[in-house]
């Protein structure tokens, strides 16, 4: 898909996430506490091979309880550790609890595609008072009950402005209802055809093949030697950086053994509400 | 006596500060704190070569221990190195904790803890 489709893509979804008939779709996982809900940080997340019994990637979760790996084919458990909490959980010990679904307890499971991305969210159990949880509810005022009220109301209101507008054609038909009928049918079949956008970004060489191994690297503009996040591209090209709606810059380097890195890039980007980077490079 | 170079260890989480401690242990005498203000007291006290800092901390936060250490009278401990490692990740914050002189800014949720160990040895000037 060519980074003109995708930006398309991007711009056709928020406005579907405006008329309230699609939620920001989150790739990734979220750590939280199973009483207040609320997402934890600082918790370690490991992904862990179930047949070499190997930690495969780990990963710390950021304010908004975040995780995310991209892992290749195969059977695997996650493990994560937070002082404080309790794992698995026995308080949202089912499949969803009524702010989060795709609950997941410490089973094993089978990975089937190339750069799936592990999404499930974990419930930990509060064994005692977390001084970083208290505080960070002044920092990061982000809470999954607010998202699911908000979401809920502008879907809402989009229903309920669509049976108004069926009501008044049946009581008062006129030419303006039909057009304003035609365009909220018109939005809910673009809402299905559309797809979600994509979650990750991909480098590729000029000749199309791609660019595994070289590493990705991303700054606020003008601070390149405080690197905010890095990933290494895949052996299919995709790479996996998520990050906070703004401006950036882009780096992608090769990494020489027992040599400086090369830079072969260098981009302005901005990343969207989506908060990953889901464009095409060529270098 | 233990002549390696001392890392001061500031992290509230209990288990991320044994996490650290496991992989710093085997190159450098650490000691550890879990508040603010017991790393002030730990680094005045014991003068480490350097202070790798988480930034939201119970008492007082891990800016305002930078402004400490950075205005303490005696150089031996207002110079002391420090590498910043938090999941505070915005520009302001990044610039404020760079406008007090860190060696280093890490993101938690970005960051292996491997790279913070490299840039450690890096910034001590010891060989892997």
């Amino acid at each position: 898909m060519s980074n003109f489709f995708i930006q398309i893509n991007i711009i056709l979804n928020r406005i579907f996430a405006i008329l309230g008939l699609r939620r920001k779709d989150d790739r990734w996982g979220i750590v939280y506490d199973s009483v207040s809900k609320q997402p934890l940080d600082p918790v370690i997340v490991k992904l862990i091979n179930a047949v070499t019994g190997r930690v495969v990637q780990s990963c710390v979760t950021d304010l908004a309880g975040r995780f995310n790996f991209l892992a290749y084919p195969g059977k695997f458990k996650i493990l994560v550790k937070k002082s404080n909490y309790k794992f698995p959980s026995e308080i949202s010990a089912g499949d969803q609890d009524e702010v989060f679904k795709n609950l997941y307890h410490g089973e094993f499971f089978e990975l089937a595609g190339d750069s799936d991305v592990i999404d499930f969210n974990i419930p930990m159990d509060p064994e005692r008072r977390d001084w970083n949880q208290k505080a960070k509810t002044f920092v990061a005022p982000f809470h999954p009950y607010a998202e699911n009220f908000f979401y809920g109301l502008v879907a809402l209101l989009f229903w309920v402005a669509l049976i108004f507008d069926v009501a008044t054609l049946y009581a008062l038909p006129t030419q303006f209802g039909y057009e304003v009928l035609g365009f909220y049918f018109f939005c809910l079949v673009l809402s299905w055809a559309v797809p979600t956008p994509r979650f990750w970004g991909r480098v590729t060489h000029k000749d199309g093949q791609s660019a595994a191994g070289l590493l990705v690297e991303v700054s606020y503009p003008g601070m390149s030697t405080m690197i905010l996040a890095k990933a290494e591209v895949l052996e299919d090209g995709k790479f996996f950086l998520r990050l906070l709606p703004g401006k950036y810059e882009l780096r992608i380097k090769q990494l020489p053994k027992e040599a400086p890195p090369e830079l072969l890039l260098n981009k302005k980007i901005r990343v969207g509400y989506e908060q990953v980077i889901n464009r095409n490079f060529v270098v | 006596m233990d002549d390696r170079k001392k890392i001061l260890l500031v992290e509230d989480d209990e288990d991320l500060r044994r996490s650290l401690k496991d992989k710093l242990f085997r190159s450098y005498e650490i000691l550890e704190a879990s508040d603010g203000e017991q790393a002030v007291t730990l680094c005045v006290d014991r003068k480490p070569d350097l202070v790798l800092l988480d930034l939201l901390l119970p008492k007082i936060d891990g800016f305002k221990v930078l402004e400490r250490i950075r205005q303490y009278p005696d150089a031996g401990i207002s110079q002391t190195k420090v590498v910043v490692l938090s999941n505070l990740w915005s520009q302001k914050d990044i610039l404020q904790a760079k406008g007090l002189k860190i060696d280093e800014y890490f993101v938690k949720a970005h960051t292996k803890i491997r790279d913070v160990i490299l840039r450690i040895d890096e910034v001590l000037e010891v060989s892997a």
